[in-house]
């Protein structure tokens, strides 16, 4: 790309992709504003091309904004703003509700709860979203929680039936599980565990033990 | 001192295993599960995670890239590769480190015999004027050509190697600086390490001048 103009440049000569460090700059259109590739990372040094990479006649400029196919592409503004654009898109197979609840989640902001509570981390977002798409497709029956933020900026995942609840409380590395069950005489049992977000098998086990698939608490 | 407001940064680390690891070790399948599992949250999706077979021996890659291409991801017979650009604000950072540690916690049957941080920042400062009259205040000021710019060496600590900071003049804002950060370490990456890597950068601006502010102080 040139700099002064805006126009994509072939500098290999060749007509085809870019290479080398150039490179970094041109498969990602939307960045804002441009930067010369020598204060940019180095992206895939050895420049393999991806298959998906758009392909050059795609592009155009038309007032310094680029547009690809005719059409303008919005302007980048941060991984955490792109989150929040990708679970608008609804592309994650998790229902719209859900969704529309990431997306409150993601606008609040500090002291949302009318004292010094720490607005909703991204990654949080995207580590609720990993996992309900993970019990999602591992289990044949799943509902989605209800979602609530921490004040610590975490994410809360509730279920709740006539016997069970169950809590799925984030933390800096791990999910704080909380499952509560009425027994036969009435009184109430409660059972805890910090489980790490890797662990798939204990995260699917907690949520087979609230719908009824387990009869005891099944992590040690 | 002079107030400088982050306005885009980028990041990459590169990582170089202890042993190169042939196509047949590799375990990409198992890899790109892991991966998938892990950054579903952030939009990845199976048919957007490739592998480059090679010659099937050491030349091969895992590839896949999320946020729009801003951020892409790298894994090789000899090492690994993460870059994130234009990044905007400290939620930006979390998404990072979040990206960073679970890439590598991906790839952690694999020892790291070494590894390179490295931090791209362009920093406003508050007008052009202002801005040149820092970078003139960087070298001996009876010059006849003006210093636009300066690269320092920190010494090494306990978990970087000697760190590398250059000051320039930044092509992204007419009233900014560019600053690059890099430096390697052979302890594995964790939460600890980026945290030290942001003490170092802000005391290499701090010894140059520069106090980093947020947009609403500034």
């Amino acid at each position: 790309m040139n700099a002064k103009t805006g126009t994509l440049v072939d500098r290999s000569g060749l007509g085809g992709e870019p290479s080398g460090v150039l490179a970094s700059r041109e498969v990602c259109p939307r960045t804002t504003p441009f930067v010369a590739a020598s204060q940019q990372p180095r992206f895939f040094d050895f420049a393999q091309p991806v298959s998906t990479r758009p392909r050059r006649e795609f592009f155009s400029n038309n007032n310094n904004r680029i547009q690809v196919a005719g059409s303008p592409l919005n302007e980048f503004e941060g991984f955490s703003h792109e989150l929040r654009s990708l679970y608008v898109s609804g592309r994650l197979g998790l229902s719209s509700k859900m969704c529309q609840r990431l997306v409150e989640l993601l606008a609040l902001q500090r002291g949302w709860d009318g004292g010094m509570a720490m607005p909703f981390k991204p990654e949080e977002a995207a580590h609720t979203v990993s996992l309900l798409i993970m019990l999602n497709s591992t289990l044949p029956r799943f509902n989605e929680p209800f979602l609530a933020p921490t004040i610590a900026g975490f994410a809360q995942l509730e279920w709740h039936n006539k016997q069970r609840t169950l809590e799925f409380e984030g933390t800096s590395d791990a999910w704080s599980i909380v499952g509560s069950e009425t027994k036969m005489r009435g009184e109430r049992v409660y059972h805890q565990a910090d489980v790490s977000r890797s662990d798939i098998e204990e995260l699917v086990a907690a949520y087979r033990w609230f719908d009824g698939a387990e009869l005891l608490w099944p992590i040690i | 001192m002079i107030n400088a407001t982050t306005k885009q940064y980028s990041v990459s680390l590169t990582n170089w295993f202890a042993e190169a690891v042939p196509y047949r070790e590799a375990g990409l399948e198992g890899i790109a599960k892991k991966l998938l599992r892990k950054f579903s949250g952030y939009g990845l999706r199976p048919l957007e995670i490739f592998q480059r077979a090679g010659d099937r021996l050491f030349d091969y890659d895992l590839t896949f890239s999320l946020f729009n291409r801003n951020s892409t991801f790298r894994l090789t017979a000899e090492g690994s590769h993460a870059a994130f650009q234009n990044a905007l604000g400290d939620k930006d950072a979390g998404v990072i480190t979040d990206c960073l540690l679970g890439f590598l916690d991906s790839l952690s049957e694999r020892r790291t015999r070494e590894s390179n941080l490295e931090a791209f920042v362009h920093a406003s400062l508050g007008s052009a004027e202002e801005r040149d009259r820092f970078l003139r205040t960087l070298g001996a000021t009876d010059r006849k050509i003006s210093v636009a710019g300066l690269v320092l060496y920190s010494p090494a600590d306990e978990t970087f190697q000697e760190a590398r900071f250059l000051v320039d003049r930044s092509l992204a804002l007419p009233d900014g600086v560019f600053l690059n950060w890099a430096a390697r370490f052979s302890e594995p990456l964790t939460q600890e390490v980026l945290t030290k890597a942001v003490s170092s950068f802000k005391r290499l601006s701090d010894e140059i001048g520069l106090e980093f502010v947020s947009p609403q102080a500034s």
